[in-house]
């Protein structure tokens, strides 16, 4: 495929064919061209139109749609329970429909045990006796958290999961006393008393949620249930500020060496645009707690994990603690990673060295994800002749300055140091923001709250610091009746067969449309 | 419509919705080859247990079994061997 060139039609047919368009209730403003290949013999009539968004959310959208969605959800996980196993998954880890985004195969056990342990760990240090679990899927937390509690509820909407959980309750025998398992969404928290739980846990669930103000909803009803001093753990987030790196990230890995630049670019924009799970970046949760008063503090980290994979690259876990006791409030001023050219192994030294109380360091650079955010920059770049191979190559060249963020917990668990890194400045490039404290003397740590950084983004509305998901079906939803509506309406050699979606229409100095900013049509060069 | 005719359509309709209108074959796969996702192979299933009458819970589900047009003709023709 290459790009075509760009041709004018006769006015008159010009502004017969927008005319028609423009009275479609889904389009505000439109306006057709025509490209034809290279190699003449090629033409495509292409309408680009500026979408009514009332009409896509609206009418395309509906109440419904969320509906609709979370019923999808629910049958993908009864479905992953339906596959035909040659061995029977271990009890209390069962995997099932966990594959990876890259390989579109199981993720490898190794890396899911991995998972499951760090997470379980970081809840059994919020020595929780009530615990509620919305989304508790096969049970891969539940069967490893439920025996050390008074009480543990868990919620999930898929039947299959829950009768899952039940056969490995059976299998791994014992008793199971105050365990309860309760089929139902995670918005519906009836029966629940207030204040009647010390932790509720989110895991890898809210990217099933259809929208922000259904996250908001279901965070709600968790902030009555939680005692104060209690927690929410919103665990296995994907960081919204890395959605580009992400899809450029798995695009580079299943693409093959031989294909071309530009259709690499529309690749990445169309994971983007057709992203269906909700994806949050960080700073959402600090809007929360400005909304929430009961929210006195939050955290938000980077996974651990010493694998790499797309969890520990560009997922996170934030907590929500609920009217804490607040020791100390901490306002560490920090060294800036680049400018201050700081290493693992300078940091290191400075800690060992000067056996400093504490050191805190901004913008540390991601190493996990630092060829990913390369990439995404590289490929904005105007150069289109190249193949995947070549770029490919000339990321490889690129230096590797950053830090794994496991290896900086791993130094403080080696020089007895507590350490924070934190998530909630939101950068686009995946940095993280660290502080190194040492426990007071008796070993206790002081609870702190850390006056991190000023985020990279400060909206207006909580809901925009979430995607929308399924927003590219609706839009195609529009394309697919216009594509009707023109071979309706329109004789045929002026019904466009192509149409892209625009937020306007760019307009030259006269204030005529410059078609030149249009985006490029990519032609068949060979015979179809 | 003859059923395979109504599948192809019904997959033409959601490659579309994901802005892909390029053709496919009887064998051009759907999933295995992230043309389609999860959400897309389950509104397949639910079609082809509402208007074929599968039953994924007793025959079992892998996206192999249903990622091309030939696949999916297979499958319906086993499950109709099997009644």
């Amino acid at each position: 495929m290459k790009a075509g060139i760009l041709k004018y039609l006769p006015p008159s047919a010009q502004h017969e064919t927008e005319t028609v368009l423009r009275a479609h209730p889904g389009v505000r403003e439109a306006a057709v061209v025509i490209w034809e290949s290279e190699k003449p013999g090629k033409v495509k009539l292409v309408g680009y139109v500026v979408p009514d968004e009332d009409y896509i959310h609206c009418v395309l959208g509906g109440g419904d749609e969320e509906r609709k969605r979370m019923q999808k959800w629910r049958k993908t996980f009864d479905l992953s329970q339906f596959g035909k196993q040659e061995q029977r998954p271990e009890p209390g880890f069962n995997i099932a429909g966990w594959n990876s985004s890259y390989t579109r195969q199981p993720i490898p056990a190794e890396h899911m045990r991995e998972w499951v342990d760090l997470t379980v760990q970081e809840l059994l240090s919020f020595r929780a006796r009530e615990i509620l679990e919305i989304g508790c899927g096969t049970g891969l937390l539940l069967l490893h958290l439920a025996r050390g509690c008074e009480r543990y509820v868990g919620v999930d909407f898929s039947a299959a999961g829950l009768k899952r959980i039940k056969e490995q309750m059976q299998e791994m025998g014992g008793l199971w006393n105050g365990v309860s398992l309760l089929e139902r969404s995670a918005d519906n928290f009836d029966g629940f008393a207030e204040d009647s739980f010390d932790t509720v846990i989110l895991n890898s669930v809210v990217k099933y949620f259809p929208s922000a103000a259904y996250l908001i909803g279901v965070l709600e009803g968790a902030l009555r249930v939680v005692k104060p001093g209690g927690k929410i753990f919103i665990g296995d987030v994907r960081n919204l500020a890395l959605l580009e790196p992400c899809a450029v990230s798995i695009e580079l890995y299943q693409a093959q060496a031989s294909m071309g630049l530009d259709e690499f670019r529309e690749r990445v924009h169309r994971r983007v645009r057709f992203e269906e799970q909700l994806v949050i970046a960080p700073a959402f949760f600090l809007a929360l707690q400005k909304r929430f008063p009961k929210i006195t503090r939050v955290e938000v980290h980077p996974k651990r994990g010493r694998f790499d994979n797309e969890m520990t690259r560009f997922r996170y876990n934030a907590i929500l603690h609920l009217q804490s006791e607040r020791d100390k409030n901490i306002e560490p001023s920090f060294l800036d990673w680049a400018e201050q050219r700081l290493s693992l192994d300078s940091i290191a030294g400075v800690l060992q060295n000067k056996r400093q109380e504490s050191l805190a360091i901004k913008n540390v650079a991601n190493a996990r994800i630092e060829r990913d955010v390369e990439a995404l920059a590289k490929l904005a770049e105007a150069e289109s002749v190249r193949t995947i191979e070549e770029f490919r190559e000339s990321l490889e060249k690129g230096e590797q300055r950053g830090i794994d963020p496991e290896k900086m917990w791993a130094l403080g668990e080696e020089l007895g140091y507590h350490v924070d890194i934190s998530w909630t400045a939101s950068r686009p490039d995946g940095s993280y923001d660290v502080v190194f404290r040492k426990p007071a003397h008796n070993g206790e740590l002081l609870w702190a709250d850390i006056a991190w950084p000023q985020t990279y983004i400060d909206l207006k509305e909580m809901t925009q610091y979430t995607n929308i998901p399924g927003r590219g079906v609706l839009r195609e939803k529009l394309i697919e009746q216009l594509l009707e509506y023109s071979q309706q309406n329109l004789p045929k050699n002026l019904a466009p067969t192509l149409f892209f979606l625009i937020d306007a229409l760019p307009l030259t100095a006269d204030g005529q449309v410059d078609v030149r900013e249009f985006p490029t049509v990519l032609m068949q060069e060979d015979d179809a | 419509m003859d059923d395979m005719a109504e599948i192809r359509e019904f997959l033409r309709k959601l490659l579309a919705l994901r802005g892909d209108r390029q053709p496919f074959s009887d064998t051009s796969s759907f999933f295995l080859s992230g043309r389609l996702g999860s959400v897309d192979a389950v509104e397949l299933v639910v079609l082809l247990e509402e208007r074929f009458g599968i039953d994924f819970a007793e025959v079992g589900f892998d996206q192999s079994n249903i990622d091309s047009i030939e696949a999916i003709r297979s499958l319906l023709q086993s499950v109709r061997a099997a009644e």
